[in-house]
């Protein structure tokens, strides 16, 4: 069941009747089954295993607060850990672990026997296993367990965020599912509201640009240095319409339910810095990596390094770290390694960089100088894409090394790009102006605060707008388009 | 919009303007009602530009005409079923001629799919009358039910088409409005951008021998016997498009089952059916020869169907057809209804099937 389907409008046309039917004490089952059943709905052999791994957690969390001591505290969070993890890797790495141990072997000569492995990766394993380690960890930390086996597994596979989270944590989550709540009017136009946004990003957008940059990425050895180009600039937006897209309908049907899901981007591609990129991009599980991975590498006690070697080194562990969470692919792990590159390279120049445009005066143009460092943001973040989106290493690296060659004849380029769309393709470039048009707008003022002081048939113009902009130019009824970070 | 965060929810379940469950079912009522305003805004915006917009062409109004001639005879008259390779590959005026009967040549398109083209003549029919079923041979692989877009068409110019479909088919050329009308928007919009171009850089000096496919399929380019006639003369540039025969060959059961049927049920009303083949280029039928004579065996296991000639006896040259391995030229048109004729007329084994002249009523 998609997310922009007929089905899940029905879904949850009477998911929400009935819950705001009910009476506080039963939501929490109702809420549960719905969630169930989206799951099946969706891939129902892996339903247990999603089970299984809350019902871990569960136990895991009780006895990390009953255990008399922090050393035994520690060992059941490692046996807990363990066992999610161990589950998280069989289903995500152990074909990638055998085919690199293949090549490995192949390049010394020694035969591997070991036959190819090709298991099926469960919808949502990489976000509720890292949603359920960081409860586990936040209860180490002192965080109470939860007891109520019901609300915990309504924390685990709340459906909105169940398959591309936003990656919840529990101090958010956990208080909400047991609060009662009423049927509220404004959230539930802002929630309804989200997902018309978030819709529209998706079908009219990222759906849009889809079959281009597919063209291109399927076979990059076909295209030039300007189509390649194009077509990874244009992935930027693919990529960020589609993931954000998906968050902004997940907190709006957790919204119009009652619950306030951590918001997953900030306007990313207006960032300053690569540092301030990941504050705006996929923002929970920065968060989650940030307080789960990197903080304690920095405080580990095992390595006598200085602290800002140390805060060096776990910035680019993290980041390692995060392109393997995205998936079991070399192109991945470059992709992490590229950012991991790119935050430890700008801390390192940060004072000699600083200096240098003090000195030829860029501060004294702040828009200028602002717009160049986004600029180059932008571009560095869309050279990393270049991994990220690639099928293979090779694909990847004829594209690097490719990106200089053709851009004498861009105009044909530009044909080869555009094919014989040219209206996909305008849509597109419309779509994304609109995009980043409320984007810009939002930086300045608060957008939905604008809205609700405009007077109602300009409201109602702009619903309306964005709904038959959807009925009538989104890719919604001959495309098969997933949501991307479904696949992770 | 995305970035804003949602309003603060407080354990107890006031939100933070505390305007909570002051009114709770007014307040549902509002969303609904609200919320059904700005889909029945949207669908009847959907709704207006589907009506309102024409089609690219008016090719399938020549629907209401084959149908107003299909009505018009009582019996006996000789029908032709099939997709556009009838449209584009038959001179009734031809068979009359020869067999001495009107001829309604009901071939328009074979995305129709073959329940539609069947169902479509089922009323019309009476004792004494022959009909003679040629689907393309795509047809035989690919659901029955045909294309909803398609279909859509036709039942937006000839409305009462709406009654030949299956309920399961009228579900689905609903569901198709907005697929249809986005087409016509994304048409529009193509236009638009044409005119634009035109309008900055000059309009570019049209090909001499440019004929687009839209100028030819027109409800004008058909004969009151229901053949299209616009495309012949016209020089074609463009390759053969091919027909669509998926590798395993594997035939729908279904085709044949309900051509079986439907031959059984018009066997019963005294109704003659006879099934011919569409005409294919040589090297489409030498490419596919096992599975279009495959289709030939089942058609001849399936009595009380009847095929007096093999799929071979129709493969031409490529220089008899027009612009698909199905279409012919004037000429191809002419050595494909004479081999029909002798197939009727074995069919029919020398009886005179009609009396009265063939262009009687008209």
């Amino acid at each position: 069941m998609a997310f922009i389907s007929l089905e899940f409008v029905l879904f949850f046309a009477v998911v929400a009747a009935v819950y705001f039917a009910l009476p506080h004490r039963f939501r929490w089952m109702w809420l549960l089954g719905a969630s169930g059943y989206f799951y099946w709905q969706l891939e129902p052999q892996f339903l247990l295993i999603c089970v299984a791994a809350t019902a871990v957690a569960y136990v895991t969390g009780l006895q990390i607060e009953k255990a008399p001591d922090k050393a035994r505290k520690q060992a059941v969070l490692w046996v807990g850990l363990g066992l999610l993890l161990a589950n998280f890797l069989v289903f995500k790495y152990t074909s990638f672990f055998n085919e690199t141990l293949r090549s490995l072997f192949g390049w010394f000569g020694v035969a591997y026997t070991v036959p190819e492995v090709h298991i099926l990766l469960p919808v949502g394993i990489s976000f509720y296993t890292f949603l359920l380690v960081g409860y586990l960890i936040d209860v180490l930390r002192g965080a109470k367990a939860e007891r109520h086996l019901g609300i915990f597994s309504l924390f685990a596979l709340f459906f909105p965020k169940l398959v591309s989270g936003p990656i919840e944590r529990s101090k958010n989550l956990l208080p909400q599912l047991h609060a009662k709540y009423a049927f509220n009017y404004e959230q539930t136009v802002f929630g309804l509201q989200l997902i018309l946004w978030g819709v529209f990003k998706k079908a009219v957008v990222a759906d849009r640009i889809a079959p281009f940059v597919n063209n291109i990425y399927d076979n990059p050895h076909a295209a030039d240095g300007f189509t390649l180009t194009l077509a990874t600039w244009m992935y930027a937006f693919q990529l960020y319409c589609d993931f954000s897209g998906y968050s902004d309908i997940a907190l709006g049907v957790a919204a119009i339910l009652g619950f306030k899901l951590i918001n997953n981007f900030n306007r990313p591609y207006f960032a300053t810095s690569i540092q301030d990129f990941w504050k705006r991009w996929h923002i929970s599980l920065t968060s989650w990596l940030t307080d789960y991975v990197y903080t304690p590498l920095t405080r580990q006690k095992f390595l006598k390094i200085k602290f800002y070697t140390m805060m060096l080194l776990g910035l680019f562990v993290t980041f390692v770290v995060s392109g393997f969470w995205h998936g079991a692919e070399w192109t991945f792990v470059i992709w992490g390694v590229l950012h991991g590159s790119y935050i430890v390279g700008s801390l390192l120049l940060q004072k000699p960089w600083n200096n240098f445009a003090r000195k030829i005066g860029l501060d004294k143009r702040p828009n200028l100088y602002r717009a160049m460092k986004v600029a180059v943001t932008f571009t560095l973040v869309c050279f990393a894409y270049i991994w990220f989106r690639a099928a293979t290493v090779a694909d990847a690296w004829h594209i690097t090394t490719h990106l200089f060659t053709g851009w004498g004849d861009a105009r044909q380029g530009l044909r080869d790009f555009v094919g014989a769309d040219l209206i996909g393709f305008l849509i597109s470039l419309a779509g994304i102006a609109v995009v980043m048009a409320a984007g810009l707008l939002q930086g300045r003022v608060d957008v939905r605060a604008l809205l609700q002081k405009r007077p109602a048939w300009e409201r109602w113009s702009l619903y309306y707008a964005g709904a038959v902009s959807i009925a009538l130019l989104g890719a919604l009824y001959q495309s098969d388009q997933q949501f991307i970070y479904f696949r992770f | 919009m995305s970035e804003t965060a949602p309003p603060t929810v407080a354990p107890d379940g006031a939100s933070a303007d505390g305007a909570i469950g002051a009114k709770p079912l007014w307040a549902v009522a509002r969303v609904l009602l609200k919320g059904a305003a700005l889909l029945t805004l949207t669908l009847a915006s959907m709704l207006g530009v589907f009506l309102l917009v024409p089609e690219s062409n008016d090719y399938a109004r020549a629907s209401l005409r084959k149908h107003e001639r299909l009505a018009r005879y009582e019996a006996p008259k000789i029908v032709l079923v099939g997709g556009s390779n009838l449209a584009f590959g038959i001179d009734s005026a031809m068979i009359s001629r020869a067999i001495g009967c009107p001829v309604v040549n009901m071939g328009m398109n074979g995305y129709l799919g073959v329940r539609y083209m069947l169902e479509e003549v089922k009323r019309e029919l009476n004792p004494s009358d022959l009909v003679v079923l040629a689907f393309e041979y795509d047809n035989f692989y690919k659901t029955v039910d045909g294309r909803p877009t398609d279909i859509l068409v036709v039942v937006k110019a000839n409305p009462t088409a709406f009654t030949y479909l299956s309920f399961d088919q009228q579900m689905d050329v609903l569901g198709s409005i907005p697929f249809a009308t986005q087409q016509k928007v994304l048409r529009l919009l193509e236009e638009a951008t044409v005119w634009a171009k035109d309008g900055l850089m000059g309009r570019a000096a049209p090909e001499a021998d440019e004929t687009t496919i839209s100028a030819i399929e027109t409800a004008s380019g058909f004969t009151p016997e229901g053949d299209l006639i616009s495309h012949l003369g016209v020089a074609w540039s463009e390759e053969l498009e091919d027909g669509i025969i998926p590798p395993d060959g594997a035939i729908d059961p279904q085709v044949i089952g309900l051509m079986q049927a439907f031959g059984a049920q018009m066997q019963a009303r005294g109704v003659d059916v006879m099934v011919s083949y569409t005409p294919i280029t040589r090297a489409f039928y030498e490419q596919h020869a096992a599975t279009l004579n495959e289709v030939h065996a089942r058609i001849g296991r399936s009595p009380p169907l009847n095929t007096p000639s093999t799929p071979e006896a129709f493969a031409y040259d490529e220089s008899f057809f027009f612009d698909t391995v199905y279409h012919l030229n004037a000429e191809g048109r002419e050595l494909r209804t004479q081999r029909l004729i002798e197939d009727m007329e074995r069919h029919l084994q020398g009886d005179s099937m009609c009396t009265q002249t063939a262009h009687a009523g008209e």
